[in-house]
């Protein structure tokens, strides 16, 4: 087994402001798999949740319907699972002001810099909050329908609203050899 | 850049134990995983303490599966996070059950929070489980201390418990 070091930190982006997407562009083509690390709290209206969305592309970020994703959660009161093509979906906790927690969403994008086959995402969540309006974990596996290698990442706020300053997001490299 | 992902203890159980204790975990990286291999001397849920505080605080989400067809949920306020179930006496021999726990943000002043996927995976039938587990604990403090627990008799010899560090940098 080699024993080079095999597990990298990219980037990371923290938010000094209230902001509705975190992007990483340029990365580099030298590892094997990316893993992502988010740690986000946000502000939305409408739920207790805030349907977050997870976009690559080669160049500009794909805001197309080239995705696969399928979601398996438990919200408290259920079970449910949810599609969606034109992003891979997780949840983000909401809050009506920042209260301090940052759960995690951690995806595994595999093979990302091939150009033969298209490019699998896979993650699980957790969006809980300590008042027990939102108690939700759950996992989604996904795909973008392309070949093209992956070099741009972004994480954003699917209801049109902001997450809060302070929160983060990770990218990582792994190499295989 | 430097290997980030980094190995801060590992721990092997020699006799029987009804808890373990990761103390004075370096404030050096920024999230922790931890990977768990547990067998118990009896049917047993599989819990995980910061800094000592077995008091109240924690809220976990578990999210579960079980053989052959059950899809369900859990909500646990208890003195503890849940992990999920260990194997226990009367499963398959020699085999353990396995959770992996992330704790993002260790060190800093944020509410902690943690991710824990776990199963029992040892049957062929029933008692097959999958735990997706999402937890909160109410406090800024920095972790300097986890301590594993189950609900009844003893971990035994053989569980392994293996403590990392991850750097965003």
């Amino acid at each position: 087994m080699p024993a080079g070091a095999t597990y990298e930190p990219i980037a990371t982006n923290t938010l000094e402001s209230n902001a509705s997407s975190i992007t990483f562009s340029s990365i580099p083509q030298t590892y094997t798999d990316l893993i992502v690390v988010a740690n986000l709290g946000g502000y939305y209206t409408g739920t207790t949740w805030i349907d977050c969305g997870i976009q690559v592309g080669n160049g500009s970020i794909d805001t197309g319907a080239n995705y696969s994703s399928i979601q398996i959660l438990a919200d408290g009161t259920g079970t449910l699972a949810r599609s969606n093509a034109t992003y891979v979906l997780y949840w983000v906790a909401a809050a009506a002001s920042d209260d301090g927690y940052y759960p995690p969403m951690i995806a595994h994008i595999n093979n990302y810099s091939n150009t033969t086959t298209w490019k699998p995402i896979l993650n699980r969540f957790t969006a809980l909050n300590p008042a027990g309006s939102v108690n939700t974990s759950g996992a989604t596996v996904g795909a973008w329908r392309s070949t093209s290698a992956i070099n741009t990442v972004r994480i954003s706020n699917q209801n049109g609203t902001n997450f809060y300053a302070g929160s983060s997001v990770t990218l990582y490299g792994i190499k295989a050899a | 850049m430097a290997n980030t992902y980094q190995l801060i203890e590992a721990k092997t159980l020699s006799t029987g134990t009804n808890s373990i204790s990761f103390t004075s975990i370096p404030q050096t990286y920024t999230d922790l995983n931890l990977l768990i291999s547990v067998r118990a001397s009896t049917s047993a849920e599989l819990y995980l303490s910061i800094n000592n505080n077995v008091g109240s605080g924690y809220r976990t989400l578990s999210m579960n599966g079980s053989a052959p067809s059950s899809f369900g949920f859990a909500l646990y306020q208890t003195a503890k996070a849940y992990l999920g179930e260990a194997e226990y006496s009367t499963m398959t021999a020699d085999t353990f059950a396995s959770a992996s726990v992330y704790l993002p943000k260790y060190t800093g002043s944020t509410k902690k929070t943690l991710q824990t996927e776990s199963g029992q995976t040892s049957q062929t039938g029933a008692s097959l489980y999958w735990y997706i587990n999402g937890s909160i604990y109410n406090s800024t403090s920095a972790i300097d201390n986890l301590q594993v627990y189950i609900s009844a008799g003893n971990m035994i010899a053989g569980s392994t418990f293996y403590l990392y560090g991850i750097k965003n940098s």
